[in-house]
């Protein structure tokens, strides 16, 4: 029982870390990036200004990989600590 | 169709159902660029167009009734993760963001890409604050899973109100969307409209009309001269009465 609680609190510790990461990084690209878009629009990127190239595909390509990544990363935390769902 | 019903080789079938789909899709697309290389009107052509995604969504909701909560909700748990995939990124690709948003972009420039990154960080948000707890809760709805995880009704319902909210906006550009396609489509203006007589409706009359070629912005004093000289068995009184003289000029 012991051992199901402790597994239990590891699987909650690196579930949360790992939720702490994730939403940093979502918070750079969701917000802080185009805090800064008008500075960002100096530089350029393809031909686009840069701020602008981040809204319209910069961010999107990040969030979509970052999904795969969390993905992974949550089942690979999921099987390790005994929680995974049968499927 | 009775292998949609199986339950046992569902998964098997899947990619063949999914196959099966998009083949007719593809075929009726080539269907359709051949009948309008041989003349067929445009009208007929998005009369069928919408005829076809009509026909093909009931046909799906009828395919997979069921009666079970577990199946509605979820599919009986049975779809794979690559078929959920596509099932969202379809969601993605909504009537709100082909039409509403490609619009919206084009009249507000920059700024309106915060909804472009809104929505689609929103899947992180979900991914990772619901997704992992959500099956483990034996949830099948968020309201259900904040109610569990919160405990008690007073949360269920902030979360129901909250998806209330969000779901309306949503659904009312989607309508929006769908309405303006339609008219495009069955030529028939639906934010013109005053009168709809569900025993002839517009769309039916206008869809029988010939092409006449202008897709014009649908005023109702336009669109009542219009519809008297296209088909003279309507009431004349009426399109009189809206359209004043100009109908009478005729």
């Amino acid at each position: 029982m012991s051992d199901d609680a402790s597994q239990r609190a590891e699987h909650w510790r690196r579930t949360k870390s790992l939720m702490i990461v994730h939403l940093i990084i979502w918070f750079v690209f969701a917000y802080l990036l185009h805090w800064f878009a008008p500075q960002l629009n100096g530089m350029s990127i393809l031909g686009f200004p840069l701020g602008f190239y981040m809204a319209a595909q910069g961010s999107l390509i990040v969030f979509v990989v970052q999904l795969f990544i969390f993905v992974r990363q949550q089942d690979r935390i999921d099987v390790e600590c005994g929680m995974a769902e049968d499927s | 169709m009775s292998f949609l019903r199986g339950s046992g080789d569902f998964i098997d079938n899947l990619p063949r159902i999914y196959g099966f789909y998009t083949g007719g899709f593809i075929i009726f697309i080539i269907l359709m660029a051949i009948l309008e290389q041989m003349g067929v009107k445009a009208d007929t052509i998005g009369i069928l167009f919408v005829a076809f995604t009509v026909l093909i969504y009931a046909g799906i909701g009828w395919l997979s009734r069921t009666m079970q909560g577990d199946a509605y909700y979820v599919a009986g748990r049975q779809v794979p993760p690559v078929f959920n995939g596509m099932a969202t990124a379809a969601d993605w690709m909504s009537g709100a963001s082909f039409v509403a948003m490609a619009g919206g972009i084009y009249m507000g420039g920059h700024a309106y890409l915060a909804f472009v990154v809104g929505w689609t960080g929103g899947y992180v948000l979900v991914a990772v604050l619901m997704a992992p707890y959500l099956r483990k809760f034996g949830c099948y709805t968020v309201p259900d899973f904040i109610g569990t995880r919160y405990g008690g009704n007073l949360a269920r319902f902030c979360a129901v109100v909250v998806l209330v909210v969000a779901s309306f906006t949503y659904v009312t550009a989607q309508i929006n969307a769908t309405g303006t396609i339609a008219s495009r489509a069955l030529r028939d203006s639906f934010r013109g409209r005053r009168v709809v007589r569900p025993a002839r409706h517009p769309a039916l009359l206008d869809a029988r009309r010939h092409a006449r070629g202008d897709l014009d912005p649908g005023g109702p004093v336009h669109r009542a001269d219009h519809r008297l000289s296209g088909s003279g068995d309507l009431d004349v009184e009426q399109a009189g009465l809206r359209s004043g003289s100009s109908a009478r000029l005729r």
